[in-house]
């Protein structure tokens, strides 16, 4: 198996412009460095404001790291030029947590899968909407679908059409940026389970962000905690959960809540 | 001890735009006792924010067909004169919204719109309001994060210490039911046990009554007394906490329960085993015209549950559960 992605000490820094004053220096990733291999998941888990969303827009080239490398199948991509990043761009795709702000309201189902295709390939009408429709099956959503507009689907649906349109380029790596954050229980369920049916059928490889280390657990080979712009610690999710290192990995674990019950808690009342 | 509120079959339809009528609460009935927390549990589309806010009289302007009565120390909020319920709405009933950096002005500071709240409910001492804000900020921040948080604007404050200013809206005029629906949803988790603890503490430091809505059952472990699962607009389990959450009875909350991932379970421990899903989902579409609303997602539907909607049944003194499983032939 080859790394599909790697990245090098990846540092990214803004300028946040004061009205008074100089202005202020705000680091977003730190020296970031790590790398995914081939139909594999890495979850990058951490608190708003780690930079873990940083870090997906560097990957998939939509903001440029202010050092470090990124290497995208064997390819530097990070210092390429605007033309040659469009073309890496169609191949890393991105998934965010409320699909309902990134739709246009005014178009169908199929009007938003198709725009992907339509923009890149040169299928024609007909081949369109089979392809479409493919797409929808391929996601577990019903192919009669195609002309209801994205305000009228329930937001699990939502999120499979987010699914359904990342996939219309065949990417190879998917990042999802809290994807399943804004979900209901159930429903978060439902999604991690396609996206695990479509790592085995596709061979995808995903790089799934996301402040929910069970969820990370769940669908991770490999966890990386992120903490003020920087990897804090990375390994195994069993590792991670029973012999956590660091302060940052304790505290997100403690904070994940649970459904066991012990009985002394509801005494007090 | 009498209830401090008690809801009768609250009935709340809305009209969509194609004249399509969806019954976002289809008979509601609890009540509570002074000093309780009731959680309560639904996903998207359960009606558990119109329950939020109807509790209030906030009605959307399409809302239609509102019957039942939501009894309040003995009165009726839903047929009170209006300027009576405007005494107790933020007063003596206060809600708390989902998502705080909507629900406060983006140009005011944080402390002015404390004060708000109280003026409106006829504190007019410029001094008497200084003071009651600054201890309301007092019983949520440390005292010397206070004083700045007052002077911040929305923007400048992060999610959890905006939720805390809502919170400190909602209390600042010392109710005694508070209603907060889903008020840590957006926030991260570190964040969102801290601010489960300022609940707590409120709870203890000020009695308050407390209907906790949420979408995630694992919140309500050790906060609820008591837990009412919505679904479609319906009760369909209510019962303590520990009840519900230790053995739940309907196959709704069953199913619920079992989706969410475990922590301790790593892909690889368990490879490729996948998580349990509830399948199909509670569109309004979807739902049956007649029988349980659950029936057509149901693992374990019977004949009957197709052909009229169950009651609630006892299955203990302290929990009741709307599913013919459970009633006695």
């Amino acid at each position: 198996m080859h790394g599909l992605v790697r990245v090098e000490n990846l540092v990214k820094r803004f300028s946040k412009t004061r009205l008074a004053g100089p202005n202020q220096e705000v680091r977003a990733l730190a020296g970031v460095s790590f790398s995914i291999l081939r139909g594999t998941t890495l979850a990058i888990v951490g608190e708003s404001g780690c930079g873990k969303s940083t870090l997906a827009l560097c990957l998939a080239c939509l903001e440029r790291p202010t050092s470090g490398k990124i290497w995208f199948e064997e390819r530097e991509i990070s210092g390429l030029h605007e033309k040659d990043r469009r073309v890496i761009r169609r191949q890393i795709q991105l998934i965010f947590q409320d699909p309902a702000n990134s739709f246009n309201p005014r178009w169908t189902v199929l009007e938003i899968l198709t725009e992907p295709l339509a923009l890149t390939g040169n299928l024609r009408g007909e081949e369109m909407r089979s392809r479409a429709g493919g797409l929808l099956s391929q996601v577990g959503l019903s192919p009669d679908m195609q002309g209801k507009l994205s305000s009228e689907l329930s937001g699990g649906q939502r999120q499979r059409l987010a699914i359904a349109r990342a996939l219309a380029l065949e990417p190879k790596l998917l990042i999802l940026d809290e994807a399943l954050s804004a979900l209901d229980c159930s429903v978060q369920a439902q999604i991690a389970n396609l996206l695990m049916d479509l790592q085995g059928s596709l061979k995808m490889t995903y790089l799934f962000i996301s402040h929910d280390l069970a969820m990370a657990a769940y669908l991770a080979d490999e966890i990386a905690v992120m903490s003020h712009g920087q990897i804090v610690e990375q390994g195994a999710p069993e590792k991670i959960l029973k012999q956590p290192q660091s302060r940052i990995t304790r505290e997100l674990l403690a904070a994940v809540p649970r459904l066991d019950f012990s009985p002394h808690r509801t005494a007090e009342s | 001890m009498g209830a401090i509120l008690e809801v009768r079959d609250l009935r709340v339809a809305y009209r969509s735009r194609g004249g399509v009528i969806f019954r976002a609460l289809d008979g509601i009935s609890f009540s509570l006792e002074p000093g309780e927390v009731m959680g309560v549990l639904g996903e998207s589309g359960s009606g558990k924010s119109t329950l939020a806010t109807s509790l209030l009289r906030l009605f959307h302007a399409n809302a239609v067909d509102i019957s039942g009565s939501v009894l309040f120390q003995g009165q009726d909020l839903l047929q009170a004169e209006a300027d009576e319920l405007q005494k107790i709405r933020g007063k003596l009933i206060s809600l708390i919204f989902q998502e705080p950096s909507v629900a406060l002005h983006p140009t005011l500071r944080a402390g002015r719109q404390v004060r708000q709240v109280l003026a409106a409910h006829g504190m007019n001492c410029r001094s008497a309001l200084e003071k009651r804000t600054r201890e309301v900020l007092g019983r949520l921040f440390f005292a010397e994060e206070a004083e700045r948080i007052a002077r911040s604007y929305p923007h400048q404050l992060s999610g959890g210490q905006r939720q805390r200013v809502l919170i400190a809206q909602a209390i600042a005029c010392g109710p005694s039911v508070l209603i907060a629906d889903e008020p840590t949803a957006s926030l991260d988790p570190t964040t969102q046990m801290e601010t489960l603890g300022v609940f707590r503490t409120l709870r203890k430091s000020m009695g308050l009554t407390m209907i906790f809505i949420t979408h995630n059952p694992a919140l309500l472990g050790d906060f609820a007394d008591r837990v009412l699962v919505l679904y479609a607009g319906r009760v369909v389990e209510l019962g303590a906490a520990q009840d519900i959450l230790v053995s739940p009875k309907h196959p709704y909350t069953r199913a619920l329960f079992q989706s969410i991932a475990p922590l301790f379970d790593t892909r690889r421990d368990s490879s490729k085993k996948k998580l349990p899903t509830i399948s199909g989902d509670s569109l309004e579409s979807s739902l049956p015209v007649a029988g349980c609303p659950f029936e057509p997602r149901c693992p374990e539907r019977m004949e009957i549950c197709k052909s009229r909607e169950p009651g609630l049944v006892n299955v203990s003194e302290t929990h009741t559960v709307s599913c013919f499983r459970y009633e006695s032939p």
